[in-house]
């Protein structure tokens, strides 16, 4: 199986425009499909498949190849999918815009580098393509680089996700040296034999790349910045497919992550944490593409969430419940939050705002688009069947399990159970806000073309049946899942809704949803109650201004780094290089003792202490220049001189 | 068979022949390039033949113990020096790292008019001089190369450099003119205790002659002297003055080989003549390392000149190579020592890349200042496009070279220091710091109308940059080409 091809092609279209790139992810994406069928032909449901390709030594002890595996072979789908119909859709969105070559060429780039991510058979390959997305991001975040906060939102992304990238590489870094390899499956399977002084350190170390990519808290400031991109790139790149590229890594390293109890809490910590406490600033955003960012964030809370229950309760011998669970959230996510972008893409393009508040009323006009972002946002909310409720409901239940045996999980359950209340009530207070109530908005919107509209119904319907889809296939847990499948189909729906927790889940969305009904579409309810009354008009403020960690970050950036800097540069020019000129001017007046320097030199020099040390390099230049005899008399005898030095030294020493 | 043609020998005799060329023939401007061009491009053929034939085997060579194409004759036996030049793997990606550069750099200064024919002279014997360097086995004659280098670079800078030209030729000259002292002290020490008195380097990597009890001082003192040229902190102030001032070409030699240099001399002299030095002095040598990275790349963030920033990430870069070499001293890091190795070679192709871009935004937007700039990416797209891919590189971008030199330099420092790495990584953190708050004030954001009239890179500007983006990414993704046998070289050490 030579698929290698499907990384390498991205690469090809450098030059090309639009068509050149569909065609090419097209291409990857009948390679991965025929990939996706061939590892479920090889018995991939209930079983495992592990195929890998050597291509080639990188360096002494590096191999460099494939590892395709269930996994991978459904995120390569799922990948070359996504990228395919947003490339489509960027037909319509990016019509009017300059520099498309650009665009695509990027696009097709990162294509490559997502593809290479999910397929390499070692933890050094996916740090590579890793970084390729990295920069790819960073191209397409300041895409508009005219504009000040794309440029400098792409700076954010790029520095904040280096800080977890840094902590990745030393992550590899060290199980290079403790397993003198960086291939994932020999990893993996000498997982329990790592040196317990480094048991913790080292799945926290890749959690910590995994945490700046994915935009977890406290990395977690870069995402909203870059929403700057163009909205396509929103979509694919910061919903769909590079920021899971940090729970794909956490779920490579899940067999490490497993042998400590420590690393599983940390995980999952983090993850209920960040799904709450990015849901909070989901509620005051206005900005339609901020919201969906923050929404973003919080979801994938859930996912990291799923993978540390998880992982919790593997290491205390159950079932990896909690890493399906999060692969699935995964999945429907990505269709369900790319759905939703392009949703919102369709309504910028026709409002040509980002600003909620001067959108409203617009479900008359674009019927499709109001549609389809109904469903997505049922799908996150997580309303039965759509295929947003199946994940997410595991990964809850996942973590109510781990909470039987650790309180700590406990609370994060009850923290995931409030975020599946918020996240009802932000979706539904975009959609309400967005599209019914009166119009706002100056002018007259108008529909979007065929190119944007087809791939939001086939996301809809992605949406609203992927979670059925998998019981066609036995259920989700007969095809990703670590170690062992999990459950089968009808064992699965009856257990869903036979369990309680179930239809506490439902209720908070339930909640959600009505209550956004009521402020913002029945308006029986002012929204200006929480934002005016004393009490809460300090929480407002604080959500408003995310915390005040943007803030935080900016200082330590502008204050203590570049403060140091400043500080560091006077330092050299002011004081290393004061002792070099003062050396140099004390050189001088040596000179003039013995005579070296005609009388030029001598001014030069007597003036030249009058002006203090800076301008002791001007007085040095101006007394030096043709004294070049002079010098290098002075460097023959000095010559001399070490030699007789050297000659002691040595019959000193006895050498 | 064999090669028999003294390979080395002309390798170092056609610059030298090419620079009295340009220098006699009273030709004009273009034509002097060409013959120049011409005289650096067959030492590049042949750095390439000696490359494939210590690496691999593609080009038969003669061998003589660790060297390659060794030629011997007596020079001045009276006091046992000789012309003994050869190569190992560690010559050999040197030298051809300067040919490359020698001929791309000369392609690159294209329109420079003034005194030219002395210009192309300057860059050809330097590129002899520093040649000679990296395939000298007798110390005697290293240090005479090593001198003699220093005079078309002085003489670089303060005929064809800045407004702030004599200053800084000045400074360098004395700057490295210590440092040769510091180095000649070594020497001399070496020969003195050999017995029967020799400057053979070959015996001296064989069997050192000093004392056990004074080789930390004579360590540190030639420390200092290869040092000051690599450079570090704290005796690295030269650097950022000479390269501010210096003309184009004259900057990518410098960043490209002449640093090397030093590194070279590191190598070649404290880790293969010095058998018992003390664990303190090569903590002390790693420390220093380290505070060149940090201390650089802090400096890097408050420059407004592309080329000061430039070279003070030089220096941050050089930071990398002392800390790898102490990895494999006091932790035994084979993968440690050949990530120094290959520093320098990456370090060599990116500050090139990174000291013609800079050069050519001086010299066709006006100025290289980058509160100046601002938006320039339209108007310049392939200025833009090359800035973004040499930063990317500099960076440590995985894929491309200087990430392999990090990486294995890092994996070195794990082996040898564990938790220590926290320190040096922070440099990583600060350098992607420096170069995007660069890129987004330069080249992004609104476009900055007070430049007038700026011209894009023009053909003999692209081209170098080309190729050495090509390099890039080569031996980004297939380090191995050079890696397999640096750590064959490594093993053996």
């Amino acid at each position: 199986m030579a698929f290698l091809l499907s990384i390498l092609f991205g690469k090809k279209v450098w030059e090309g425009g639009a068509p050149f790139t569909i065609g090419a992810i097209g291409f990857s994406f009948v390679v991965s499909l025929y990939l996706f069928i061939d590892v479920l032909g090889q018995g991939a449901l209930g079983g495992g498949v592990q195929v890998e390709i050597i291509a080639f030594e990188w360096i002494p002890g590096i191999e460099i190849g494939l590892l395709i595996d269930n996994l991978s072979a459904l995120l390569l789908l799922l990948v070359s999918f996504l990228c395919l119909l947003i490339a489509i859709y960027s037909a319509g969105y990016m019509h009017d815009e300059d520099g498309k070559p650009r665009y695509y060429a990027e696009i097709a780039l990162f294509t490559a580098g997502m593809l290479g991510t999910v397929s390499a058979n070692n933890f050094f390959q996916l740090l590579i393509f890793w970084e390729v997305m990295g920069v790819c991001s960073y191209l397409l975040i300041g895409f508009w680089y005219k504009k000040p906060e794309a440029a400098s939102a792409a700076k954010k992304a790029f520095l904040v996700t280096r800080i977890g990238d840094i902590l990745f590489l030393i992550g590899i870094i060290v199980l290079f040296v403790t397993f003198n390899t960086f291939n994932i499956l020999e990893i993996q399977e000498s997982a329990d034999q790592i040196p317990v002084h480094l048991v913790a350190i080292v799945p926290l170390l890749l959690f910590g790349g995994a945490v700046g990519k994915s935009a977890q808290f406290p990395l977690h400031v870069w995402l909203p910045d870059a929403m700057e991109g163009p909205t396509t790139v929103s979509a694919l790149i910061h919903a769909a497919t590079m920021v899971k590229a940090g729970v794909y890594l956490t779920a490579r390293s899940f067999p490490l992550i497993a042998n400590s109890p420590d690393a599983t809490l940390v995980v999952a910590v983090i993850g209920g944490f960040t799904a709450f406490f990015a849901a909070t600033m989901a509620l005051v955003a206005m900005d339609i593409k901020r919201v969906l960012a923050y929404s973003t964030i919080s979801q994938i809370g859930y996912m990291m969430l799923g993978l540390g229950a998880g992982a919790y309760l593997y290491h205390h011998g159950h079932e990896a419940l909690g890493y399906t669970f999060a692969i699935f959230h995964l999945v429907n996510h990505a269709f369900f939050k790319a759905l939703l972008f392009l949703g919102s893409g369709s309504v910028i393009h026709s409002v040509g705002t980002n600003d909620m508040r001067q959108m409203g009323g617009l479900h008359k006009h674009m019927k499709i688009t109001s549609f389809t972002m109904l469903i997505g946002a049922l799908s996150i909310a997580g309303i039965p069947p759509l295929s947003g409720f199946w994940s997410k409901d595991g990964i809850l239940e996942v973590a109510f399990e781990a909470g039987m045996n650790d309180p700590s999980f406990l609370i994060i359950w009850i923290l995931g159970i409030i975020t599946a209340f918020m996240t009802a009530f932000y979706m539904f207070r975009l959609w309400f806000f967005t599209f019914t109530g009166e119009k706002r908005s100056p002018g007259e919107p108008h529909k979007s073309p065929k190119s944007m509209t087809i791939p939001l119904i086939i996301l809809a319907a992605f949406a609203l049946i992927s979670g059925i889809l998998t019981f066609f296939m036995d259920g989700f847990g007969q095809l990703v899942f670590f170690e062992q499948a999990h459950g089968h189909a009808v064992e699965e729906i009856i257990h869903v809704f036979t369990n309680p927790l179930t239809f506490l889940s439902i209720g908070m969305a339930g909640l959600g949803i009505g209550l956004a009904y009521l402020i913002y579409s029945k308006r029986s309810i002012s929204s200006n109650v929480f934002v005016s009354s004393k009490g809460t008009k300090a929480i407002h403020n604080m959500l408003v201004k995310r915390y005040g960690m943007d803030w935080a970050y900016r200082m330590f950036g502008l204050k203590i780094a570049y403060g140091f800097a400043k500080v560091a540069d006077f330092f050299d020019r002011k004081v290393i290089d004061g002792v070099v000129n003062g050396t140099a001017k004390g050189g001088l007046l040596v000179g003039k003792a013995s005579g070296f320097f005609d009388q030029k030199g001598i001014d030069g020099a007597v003036n030249g202490i009058s002006r203090g040390i800076v301008g002791g390099g001007r007085s040095l230049r101006r007394s030096q220049t043709g004294n070049i005899q002079g010098y290098l008399a002075a460097v023959v005898l000095g010559i001399c001189f070490v030699i007789a030095f050297a000659w002691i030294y040595i019959k000193i020493t006895g050498g | 068979m064999a090669l028999e043609i003294h390979l080395i020998s002309l390798i170092l005799v056609f610059p030298i022949v090419g620079a009295l060329l340009t220098y006699i023939l009273p030709l004009k401007n273009r034509d002097t390039k060409i013959v120049a061009v011409v005289m650096s491009i067959i030492p590049l053929i042949l750095s390439t033949m000696l490359i494939l034939g210590v690496l691999t085997d593609f080009v038969d060579l003669t061998q003589e113990g660790d060297f390659f194409a060794v030629e011997k004759a007596e020079w001045i036996p009276q006091v046992g020096i000789n012309y003994h030049i050869g190569a190992d793997a560690l010559s050999a990606v040197l030298v051809f790292l300067t040919s490359l550069l020698v001929t791309l750099a000369l392609i690159h200064s294209w329109d420079e008019t003034h005194r030219h024919r002395e210009f192309n002279a300057m860059l050809l014997f330097m590129q002899t001089t520093i040649i000679g360097v990296f395939v000298s086995l007798d110390s005697f004659l290293f240090f005479m190369f090593w001198e003699v280098g220093l005079v078309p670079m002085y003489f670089l800078i303060a005929i064809w450099g800045g407004p702030n030209k004599k200053y800084a030729a000045i400074k360098f000259f004395l700057f490295t003119q210590a440092a040769s002292i510091l180095v000649l002290i070594g020497i001399f020490a070496f020969w003195f205790s050999s017995d029967p008195h020799t400057f053979s380097m070959v015996a001296f990597i064989e069997n050192n002659p000093i004392g056990a009890a004074s080789q930390d001082l004579l360590f540190i003192v030639m420390m200092f002297g290869f040092g000051t040229k690599l450079p570090m902190v704290p005796v690295h102030t030269w650097l950022p003055d000479a390269h501010v001032e210096a003309p184009t070409a004259g900057s990518v030699l410098l960043a490209g080989v002449l640093l090397k240099m030093g590194g070279y001399g590191l190598i070649r002299f404290n880790v293969q003549m010095f058998d018992s030095v003390s664990d303190w002095v090569w903590v002390m040598f790693g420390a220093i390392g380290v505070i060149s990275m940090v201390y650089g790349a802090f400096v890097c963030l408050a420059q407004d000149d592309l080329k000061r920033m430039i070279a003070f990430s030089s220096i941050s870069h050089m930071g990398i190579v002392m800390l790898g070499i102490s990895t494999w001293a006091l932790g035994g890091s084979q993968i440690g020592m050949a990530g120094a190795i290959f520093q320098l070679f990456a370090h060599g192709l990116i500050s090139a890349a990174l000291f013609m871009i800079a050069g050519s935004v001086g010299h066709n937007l006006g100025t290289r200042n980058i509160s100046e700039l601002g938006g320039i990416a339209p108007k310049v797209p392939k200025t833009a496009g090359f800035m973004m891919v040499a930063f990317l590189a500099s960076l440590g971008l995985p894929g491309l070279v200087g990430f392999v030199a990090e990486l294995s330099v890092f994996v070195g420092t794990w082996e040898a220091f564990g938790l220590w790495i926290f320190f040096p990584i922070i440099s990583i953190a600060l350098t992607a710091g420096y170069y995007l708050f660069a890129m987004q004030r330069a080249i992004f954001g609104p476009y900055n109308e007070t430049l007038e009239d700026p011209k894009d890179l023009r053909t003999f500007e692209t081209v170098p940059l080309a190729v050495l983006t090509f390099t890039f990414v080569l031996f980004g993704i297939l380090p191995i080409l050079l890696m397999d046998k640096i750590f064959e070289w490594v093993a053996a050490l």
